[in-house]
């Protein structure tokens, strides 16, 4: 193959940054010769810059990587193996602690490719892609240098290797290191920006950004959520109040965990803090999450009624993700319902997604919520999600979360806060959602 | 207030202007903001009693109420406009916190004509104020 853009480079006028050569991006490959393995090589190799191996077993695979002295990135295999298949080979990379992404090469029908996928996303493991027998040499490289570049994204989040101590958390909250990132939420129907998520980030002295997952649950550990959910609060009102004091009608949503809500000192504060403010707390949604409002159906209307009396609206996160019972979802006075964003993600080619999201619509509807997609990343999952009639959307295909300073600058560049869809099929080879 | 509706000469104002009663300031600017940018201009109250004071001062096309006001609640400051005032053809729009729809007959019989969900947004506006002033 030559080292060419494919000619459907979603981005063409920009730098081929990809195609200089890279140390450092260590590719496994556990294809045989006569499946191309060699050709995807070469091709990394001559196009690339990178460092591959070749592996013809899932054993020889294992056994290299108890010896490693560092993870590969990438491993590029079959379903079916010599001594094994794929499903085998994720549970086993799984046990690490850092895997490699993971490439499909198959000759298998979807279904099975796509249990593949689900496997990887249920252990955690990253997809870098997939693709069909006879391997396309060129068209495989271009998916593997797409996702090499999602990975090195900026404000793509570093892994740490461990946990977060008490001490270390205290610390971040003391010295004001947690941070609010806004990630935008566009209306459909209007086209303008609407409202923001605001959600937790760390940022350490070295100035890493530390993500949610390394974060909150330390925090509840810690019983350091009030403090931190305040923390989130606060920036969040201030961000408000900056936007509505000029003329710019958004509002913004914190998640609090279900047991904060039934936490008085908590409510007292949020409600302090909107009153000092002189904000009108409608601005302000709660999300709680889908497991947690059905948990503990008694204790979920308790603490929902309350923050509704407070005049707070009120958002089930992650809807689809847990059992919900339609009775109790009548019974709780939610303002708002997200679609978990695992329905939104590859809907464009997924029956069955496009079916759930379109049955999560309906029903938003008709008990007269919003619904937002969360996770829009492209611009057909975009058309799937207009299709099945949500009224919202969120996620990187209108940007990546970002530090206030930088949301309030983002949002003044719109022309009348309205999004202008167009300008995002530039960006369709940005990182995923985090 | 956010301009004054009435020209220096007293001649009728170019733009149709709004009513906003409101007790929080936050909401009574943006609402403000909103409604100039559709080309309207508005003047703003705090209260159902000042509201009243203006109403029997000036002509309004538009008038948007809080219904959850601290002295006399939106419900009443509506049915004074109707019954004292006598102003049954002014257009009032009520707004409230989300999940009042079951009451919506209720307030609707205090004498308003459409009902706003809080927050409001720029396209709740936008198609409102084209229903009253079909020019804007």
């Amino acid at each position: 193959m030559t080292c060419a853009p494919p000619p459907d480079d979603p981005s063409p006028g920009a730098p081929h940054a990809a195609l200089a050569p890279v140390s450092g991006f260590e590719p496994w490959i556990l294809l045989p010769a006569f499946e191309g393995g060699p050709a995807l090589r070469d091709a990394m190799i001559a196009c690339g810059g990178y460092t591959p191996r070749s592996f013809s077993s899932m054993q020889e695979v294992l056994d290299a990587l108890a010896l490693a002295t560092r993870v590969p990135d990438l491993l590029v295999t079959r379903v079916r193996l010599p001594d094994g298949d794929a499903f085998e080979l994720i549970r086993h990379l799984a046990a690490y602690p850092v895997a490699p992404a993971i490439f499909i090469v198959s000759r298998q029908q979807r279904s099975v490719v796509k249990a593949t996928v689900s496997l990887c996303e249920a252990h955690g493991l990253r997809m870098a892609g997939t693709t069909d027998m006879p391997l396309d040499v060129p068209a495989a490289f271009h998916q593997i240098e797409a996702f090499r570049n999602r990975a090195r994204a900026p404000q793509r989040l570093q892994p740490r290797s461990l946990p977060l101590t008490v001490s270390e958390l205290h610390n971040l909250l003391n010295t004001g290191r947690i941070r609010a990132y806004m990630q935008p939420k566009m209306n459909l129907k209007s086209g303008h920006i609407t409202g923001f998520e605001a959600l937790m980030r760390a940022v350490n002295v070295e100035g890493q950004v530390i993500a949610p997952s390394e974060l909150i649950e330390p925090l509840g550990g810690a019983g350091l959520l009030l403090p931190a959910t305040l923390q989130m609060f606060d920036q969040t009102v201030d961000f408000l109040m900056q936007c509505l004091n000029d003329g710019i009608p958004v509002g913004a949503s914190v998640n609090v965990p279900l047991s904060l809500i039934s936490d008085n000192h908590f409510c007292q504060k949020i409600v302090e803090r909107v009153e000092s403010a002189g904000l009108d707390p409608s601005w302000i949604t709660v999300e709680i999450t889908e497991d947690e409002a059905m948990a503990n159906p008694a204790l979920a209307i308790e603490n929902t009624a309350r923050i509704r009396m407070y005049g707070f609206n009120l958002s089930i996160d992650d809807f689809g993700t847990a059992y919900s019972s339609f009775a109790q979802l009548t019974k709780i006075p939610f303002s708002e319902l997200k679609i978990e964003r695992s329905f939104i993600s590859g809907i464009e080619t997924d029956k069955a997604k496009r079916a759930v999201v379109a049955a999560c619509a309906l029903l938003g509807k008709q008990l007269g919520l919003a619904v937002v997609a969360e996770g829009v990343e492209t611009p057909s999952e975009l058309a799937a999600v207009q299709e099945a009639d949500c009224s919202h959307i969120q996620g990187y295909l209108l940007s990546r979360p970002m530090p206030v300073p930088e949301a309030s600058a983002w949002l003044r560049e719109l022309d009348g806060q309205r999004f202008a869809l167009a300008q995002t099929v530039a960006l369709q080879s940005w990182a995923p959602g985090l | 207030m956010d301009s004054n509706p009435i020209g220096p000469t007293g001649t009728p104002p170019a733009a149709p202007v709004a009513l906003i009663v409101d007790d929080n300031a936050v909401n009574r600017n943006v609402t403000g903001q909103m409604l100039r940018r559709l080309g309207w201009t508005s003047v703003q109250v705090e209260s159902g009693a000042l509201a009243l004071e203006q109403l029997r001062a000036r002509r309004f096309d538009l008038m948007l109420l809080d219904l959850r006001m601290q002295d006399m609640d939106g419900e009443e400051t509506c049915r004074r406009i109707r019954a004292d005032l006598g102003l049954a053809d002014l257009t009032i729009v009520a707004y409230t916190a989300h999940g009042m729809e079951d009451d919506r007959e209720r307030i609707l019989s205090a004498g308003f004509d459409r009902l706003l969900i809080k927050p409001i947004f720029l396209d709740d506006l936008r198609g409102l104020c084209h229903d009253v002033c079909p020019a804007t």
